[in-house]
Parts: structure tokens; C-alpha cells; sequence
């Protein structure tokens, strides 16, 4: 059930009006059911895997709690039996984590091997479909089982809301992964309907459906025309293609983000931000603050913290980056272009730190303010450009074709050609839908800059008279069924962290 | 909550006064064009001068005529090039998406409509026999055509109810399909949901090859029909291009049409088939270059019928 489809705009509705009459203490098992009625529409298999990460999550947390009240007299053994809890937990979920999405790639690659040797041994690849959304509900139950290990959380004795917590439908499929203390504490108390939260919630929904709809589809079809045909296209249309991109993931992902956190602001309940206007960084160190924030945070706490983190030498500290977003990049996709553009970033951050100290006296040197626009305006452009380079291997259809469209736009000299020409009017989207999309990204880019400068958008509709208010939610949602009937009789596109 | 639940009650029956308001404009000029524009549904717009209101015209224009010639888009594309030189012949050739029961209701008003009237002359090919009403089609060709022209109650209380199920009985109401027709935003909208929830009906769903229900129906009611205004009534075969295809299909519903009795009625039909070189067929249905000209027609006309003494006195040259 996509969150653009005409069956969650059923689902959601209901479920909300069924929640807020129902009586308190069955609030949690609707939801739980709606979570998984919510799963189990893409396969009703699915409830039996998340089941399985449910148990593992709650009986290692429970085991973790219950070694603590052991013997307070034998500490070691007390150690050592949580390590063991923790170690089985971690093999369970990221033994089925592998199974279902690096298995096949990891035969592939001992294939590959084989041949190399010019052995003809050869694994036979597993038939087995990747069910959507287990990288983010497993990190989000290994996350917690980490947090009783290290006793930041208590474990959680009740079973149903344990399981909530995992298979919380709003953010279940893409997250954000969200943590313990924050869902799992908000799950305890189910909340009475808030009239102001609940209208927030669904404004931040209709911003996350504008970003999707509006932004990110339209521009997969460009994106979509070059990709998959750039043997084709000029230099220039390949970097246009890609720049795009960088926008067209921000879209799809964010706005899948917002239409999450605003359903689940509507049922009372606050998720983690994900996204902090990432284009708008000023360094790629900035951008992973605000890119995929949950998951950056997961890697940061779990990955790169306990791997010793920057408090150690320098190169041990670089390693640390290079490690934790190698897998951050394998993470995204059982693929080494996925693993590239992992690399890629953490190589610009080792860079950047590197170069920190050097950079900062060629700016003294020069008289560049360090809080001028004219910078920070450079710097914002120089990180995007930076991001989409990476995201062209995050897109490409494997390392073959990322190299391939890396070497045409390094070795084609004709730049310009199909930029000026009207080539992108027949690339599948028509003229109207091109000044639609040029106007979504000059509305996108405002809403951004302001929210960057603490404006909210939410905020000032909500402080207008109901008429204008009324006027702008009618004019929004015109806009939006005028999308619809655009682009009625075209299967609903799906957001693009659903493979994940 | 209660607030909320009434603000919102407001909000949406204010929103779909709005929009049902803008659906009705959408369907009038000088709006309509623009909406098909912003709505990107321009394609879906058939236009003032839709095929079918033509036909039902020309089967309405008064003259001299005593004969009557529909049939599929081949009869169109045979004979619809010496409308002006017969007087005697009332030439419509249309489409096959109007299916039998089209042709049936062509016909009736006809022959409603004109006295002295001697032969009828249905030229359709096989893949007519297999047309059903179908979702893709029937709709846009029989549903609207025919029920902004007041005839679809003409058609069988059977035939009705399956229209009713496949298209909806709401948009079989007049004004409703008559709101569909006029806007092109609505027709794209109607016809994309036919289609995803109905599919697209299978001719063959038992496998074998067979004429459909509707055919087989309303040509025994044309037959009918027309015994009853004492006209003779003529099932004629289209020319066939040359292929295995071709001939399986012949020879399939040959069966079907026996088994159904309609032999009977139209005992020369299939041994009157003729079959031409592929490669005279542009699509494999309809002549293409260089044997679609008027000239070439009228060849054709002279080899598949006038020359075994079906269609006399059709004027082939001015």
C-alpha cells in the first residue's frame, strides 16, 4: 500500500477515526493490527519475517534485563552473558537481513571469484524476493536490543507494545528508523486528539505528497529517459540528468518522510525529523547532518562511535568514516555501485577533514568572511555538486553503466547540445509538465531557504483567518487533483527507498 | 475531535461543490479546451465531429434511397467515396467498435425513417463477429453516441443490463454520459477506470475461436427487423488479407455460426469470403498503398460483390 495510492487515502482515515473512539486501552492492539494489515498488503508473508525480528528484539531485551538482575556479586559473568544475548540478537537479525537481501550477492561475488581462479565451481543463486522495508525495521529492532545492551533503555516487558514499536506503520516500510527512547516512551501513553497537531500533521503530509508527486515523479521521467538510454545523451544532459537526480531522492525520500511523521503527528505521535534541507549544506559533513537523519544517526551511534568514532589518531579516525559509510553504502543496496557511492562519500569527508585546517588560512589569507553569503552560497554549490558526483553511481544501473556515463561526460566534448535544443520537451514529459516542475522547484527552493531561516509555512497558513486558509488548503489540493488527472491511467511510482 | 470532524465535514462539501462545479465546466466552451490543456487530456477529446453522430446522420439524411449499406471500417473505407455519386444507396459504412448491436441500431433508424426501402446490406468482416461491447470501446462508440441520440433503449433489455454492469448504470444515464462525452478531463478519467477495474473482455475466453454473444444476437435481429419493414437483408464478407490467421479464423466461427444456426439465415456468407495477397493490407485489416485508391475499391467492389449480383446499381464512378 503506497502512501500515493487510493487505498491508503481509505486505510488512513479509518484507521485515525477508529483510534480516537476506541477506548484507551485497545488503542495499541488497533494499531498494531493496522501496522500489520498496513505490511501484509504488499505480502501477507511479511507478517511471519517482522514477527520474527519482533521476537528476537523482545526476547534478546528481555534476556538482556533479566542477566542485569543476576548476580550483582559476579559482574564478569553477568558481562559476559549480556555480550552473548547481544551477540545472538545481532546474528539473528542480521542473519535474516542477509539472507534476504546480500545472499545472492554474496554468491555472486564468490562466482566471480571462482571464475577468476578459472574454476568452473559456481554457487546456484537463491530464488527469493527482498520483502520491502527490512533494512529499516531491522536496524530499528537491532537499535533498541544495542540500547538495552548498553542500558540506555530499560527492556520493554509488554509484548504488543514492543511490536508496535517495530512495525509502527507510518514509518515502517522507510522509516525514519526511529529510536527507543523516543517511540517507544510516546507508545506508552497513547494521546487524546489534538486539534492543532492533528491539522499540522496533515499539512506536513500534503508538503510530503507535494515533494513526491509533484517534484519527484515528474522528475524520474526525465531522470528515467537519460539513465536508462545515455549512449544517447550529450555530456550536458547526463550532468542535468544527475543534478536532477539529487533532487528527485530528496523529493521521493523526503517527501515519503513527511507524509510519515505527519501521519503519525495526526495520531499524536512525534517521529524524528529526517531531513534538514539538505541542499543547503555547506560542506558534506553538513549534509549528512541533515540527510537521512535517522539513518546517519543509527551509523553514527552504532557504527562509528563504537568503532572508536574521531577519538583516536587521525588515520584510525579516517578509517572509522571510510568503514562506517562503506557500509552505510551497502547498506542501500546489495550492489558495489551502492558501495562506491558509500565510499565516495565517506572519502569526501576524510578529505574535507584533511584539508579543514589548509582551507581555513587560504580563506584568512584571502579575506573570505567566514559567515559571508558569497561563501556560503559557493560552498552550498560546491556540496551539491559533490552529492549529485556521488549520487551518479547511487543511480546508474551498476558500476558498468556509472562508469560508462562518468567516461561519456568526461570524454564528450559536446556539452551544450540537447540542453538548448528542446531535447528535454521529448523526453516524456510534456511542455506544461516541464513549467509545472520548474515552478515545484522554484517553490521547493523558497520553502527551504525559509525553513533554514526558521520560517514556517505551517506556521504562518495556521495564524491567517480561516477564509485564506480555507482559499490556500483548496487552491493546494486543486493543484493536486489536477496531478492526479495528469497523470491518471499511469501506475502510481513507487518511492524510491522502498527497495531498500 | 468534534471541532475537527465538523470543520472538516464543511471543508469537503465545500470542496466538492467546487469541484463537481469546475467538472461541469469542464464539459462547456469556451472552458473546455482549457481544461483539457491544464489536465493534460486533450487526446481524450473526440471533438465536434465524432464519427458516430455522423453516422447516425447519414442514416437519418432524407432522399431517394431504397437500399442501405453498413458495415465495418472496411465498408467504410470501400464504399464511403461514392456517397455522392448514389442517390439510390444511403452509404455508412462505419466502425467495428459500434459491434453488430450498433449496426442494428443504425439500421432500425433507417429504416424508421424511410419509406420504399428493398435491401440492407451488412458488410463486416470476422473480427466483427468476435466484437463484443467492450470496455475499451463501447462506451465512446455505442454508449454515448447512442444515448445522446435517444436510441440505446432500442437495443434488448439483456443487452441493456450488460451495458448497465460493464459501464455502470450511473453512466449510462444521459446526462451523465452526455457530461462525459462534452469533457475531455471526465472521458480520460471514465475510460482509465473502465479499464483498470473492468479489463479488457477476452473474445476468445474459453479458448477456442467463436463470435460473440452480441453478434450473433443482433444479427438475427437485423434479419428480423427486417423481415418485418419487408426488406431483404444481405450479409456480405469483407476481403480477407491472405494468411493462416485468416483462414483458422474462417474456418472457426464457420463452426460457431452454424452451431448457433445462423447458417440458416446467411447460408453464403463464408463461402463467399475472398482472400487477397497479404501484402495489398497496410495493417492487415484495411488496403493500404497502392491499393487504396478509389479506383482499386471499385475493382474490389466489382470482384467481392457487384459481380455476383449483390449491391446492383451502385454507381462507381460519377
Amino acid at each position: 500500500m503506497l502512501f500515493n495510492s487510493f487505498s491508503f487515502l481509505v486505510f488512513f482515515p479509518i484507521v485515525l477515526g477508529i483510534y480516537f473512539i476506541i477506548p484507551k486501552k485497545v488503542k495499541q492492539l488497533w494499531l498494531l493490527i493496522a501496522s500489520y494489515y498496513f505490511y501484509m498488503n504488499w505480502n501477507a508473508i511479511y507478517a511471519i519475517l517482522i514477527l520474527g525480528i519482533t521476537v528476537i528484539g523482545y526476547v534478546s531485551g528481555i534476556l538482556l534485563d533479566r542477566a542485569d538482575a543476576g548476580a550483582a556479586s559476579d559482574q564478569a559473568a553477568v558481562q559476559r552473558k549480556r555480550k552473548f544475548y547481544m551477540a545472538i540478537a545481532a546474528i539473528l537479525s542480521l542473519g535474516i537481513l542477509f539472507t534476504f537481501k546480500y545472499l545472492n550477492f554474496a554468491i555472486e561475488n564468490i562466482n566471480r571469484l571462482f571464475a577468476m581462479t578459472g574454476s568452473s565451481f559456481a554457487v546456484t543463486a537463491v530464488d527469493i524476493v527482498l520483502p520491502v522495508g527490512i533494512s529499516f525495521y531491522t536496524f530499528q529492532a537491532l537499535g533498541y536490543v544495542i540500547d538495552v545492551y548498553r542500558r540506555d533503555v530499560a527492556a520493554e516487558k509488554n509484548f504488543l507494545r514492543y511490536a508496535l514499536f517495530v512495525s509502527f506503520f507510518p514509518q515502517l516500510v522507510a522509516g525514519p528508523i526511529e529510536r527507543s527512547r523516543n517511540l517507544l516512551s510516546q507508545l506508552k501513553e497513547p494521546t487524546k486528539f489534538d486539534y492543532d497537531t492533528a491539522k499540522n500533521g496533515l499539512l506536513l503530509m500534503l508538503w510530503g505528497y507535494f515533494e513526491k508527486m509533484w517534484v519527484a515523479d515528474r522528475l524520474a521521467i526525465l531522470v528515467d529517459a537519460v539513465y536508462n538510454d545515455y549512449g544517447n545523451y550529450s555530456a550536458g544532459m547526463i550532468v542535468l540528468a544527475t543534478m536532477l537526480f539529487s533532487i528527485q531522492i530528496y523529493c521521493d525520500f523526503g517527501g515519503y518522510s513527511h507524509i510519515a511523521i505527519g501521519a503519525a503527528q495526526v495520531l499524536g505521535i512525534r517521529l524524528m525529523d529526517n531531513f534538514r534541507q539538505p541542499y543547503l549544506a555547506t560542506n558534506i559533513k553538513d549534509f549528512w547532518n541533515r540527510w537521512h537523519i535517522s539513518l546517519s544517526t543509527w551509523f553514527r551511534d552504532y557504527v562509528y562511535f563504537p568503532l572508536g568514532g574521531s577519538r583516536c589518531s587521525k588515520p584510525k579516525a579516517y578509517r572509522n568514516l571510510m568503514i562506517t559509510f562503506l557500509v552505510s553504502g551497502l547498506w542501500h543496496g546489495a550492489s558495489w555501485h551502492y558501495v562506491v557511492w558509500g565510499g565516495l562519500n565517506g572519502f569526501y569527508q576524510v578529505i574535507g577533514r584533511m584539508t579543514k585546517q589548509a582551507r581555513e588560512k587560504m580563506r584568512a589569507a584571502l579575506h573570505i568572511r567566514e559567515d559571508g553569503m558569497p561563501l556560503r552560497i559557493f560552498q552550498t554549490i560546491v556540496t551539491f555538486l559533490l552529492a549529485s558526483f556521488a549520487w551518479l553511481f547511487f543511480r546508474a544501473d551498476g558500476l558498468g553503466n556509472a562508469c560508462g556515463m562518468l567516461r561519456l561526460t568526461l570524454t564528450n566534448g559536446v556539452w551544450l547540445r540537447q540542453l538548448s535544443d528542446g531535447t528535454i520537451f521529448m523526453m516524456g514529459l510534456s511542455r506544461l509538465g516541464i513549467y509545472q516542475l520548474i515552478f515545484s522547484l522554484i517553490v521547493l527552493l523558497v520553502v527551504d531557504i525559509c525553513h533554514e531561516r526558521g520560517v514556517s509555512f505551517r506556521r504562518w497558513i495556521a495564524a491567517r483567518p480561516i477564509a485564506v486558509r480555507w482559499g490556500i488548503y483548496m487552491i493546494t489540493l486543486l493543484a493536486f487533483l489536477v496531478l492526479v488527472i495528469q497523470n491518471y491511467g499511469r501506475p502510481a511510482a513507487e518511492f524510491i527507498y522502498f527497495q531498500f | 475531535m468534534k471541532r475537527f470532524i465538523g470543520k472538516l465535514i464543511v471543508f469537503l462539501g465545500l470542496f466538492g461543490a467546487i469541484v463537481l462545479g469546475l467538472d461541469v465546466l469542464s464539459a462547456k466552451e469556451p472552458f473546455r479546451e482549457w481544461f483539457a490543456y491544464v489536465t493534460e487530456s486533450s487526446d481524450y477529446w473526440a471533438g465536434e465531429n465524432d464519427d458516430i453522430a455522423i453516422y447516425i446522420s447519414q442514416v437519418r439524411e432524407q432522399g431517394d434511397y431504397t437500399k442501405l449499406v453498413v458495415g465495418d471500417s472496411v465498408c467504410h473505407q470501400l464504399t464511403s467515396g461514392l456517397r455522392e455519386y448514389n442517390s439510390d444507396y444511403s452509404l455508412v459504412g462505419n466502425n467495428r467498435a459500434l459491434s453488430i448491436a450498433g449496426e442494428y441500431l443504425l439500421t432500425r433508424e433507417f429504416l424508421e425513417t424511410h419509406e420504399g426501402i428493398t435491401d440492407v446490406y451488412l458488410i463486416v468482416g470476422l473480427d466483427s463477429l468476435q466484437t463484443n461491447i467492450d470496455v475499451m470501446y463501447g462506451y465512446q462508440y455505442v454508449a454515448i453516441p447512442f444515448l445522446r441520440e435517444d436510441m440505446l433503449q432500442n437495443l434488448d433489455e439483456k443487452t441493456l443490463e450488460e451495458m448497465n454492469d460493464t459501464f455502470g448504470t450511473f453512466f449510462m444515464q444521459k446526462p451523465v454520459s452526455k457530461l462525459v462525452a462534452c469533457s475531455s478531463v471526465n472521458r480520460k478519467l471514465y475510460l482509465n477506470y473502465i479499464k483498470e477495474h473492468k479489463g479488457v473482455l477476452d473474445p476468445n475466453p474459453g479458448g477456442g475461436i467463436v463470435m460473440s454473444d452480441v453478434a450473433a444476437e443482433y444479427l438475427v435481429k437485423i434479419y428480423e427487423l427486417c423481415g418485418e419493414y419487408g426488406v431483404t437483408m444481405h450479409l456480405l464478407p469483407d476481403p480477407l488479407a491472405d494468411n493462416q490467421y485468416r483462414r483458422d479464423q474462417a474456418e472457426g466461427l464457420r463452426e460457431d455460426f452454424a452451431a448457433r444456426g445462423l447458417d440458416e439465415l446467411f447460408p453464403d456468407y463464408f463461402d463467399e469470403i475472398m482472400y487477397y495477397p497479404e501484402e495489398q493490407f497496410g495493417d492487415g485489416i484495411h488496403f493500404g498503398e497502392p491499393y487504396n485508391t478509389q479506383e482499386a475499391y471499385n475493382e474490389k467492389l466489382k470482384e467481392l460483390y457487384l459481380d455476383k449480383g449483390y449491391l446492383d446499381g451502385l454507381v462507381l464512378e460519377p
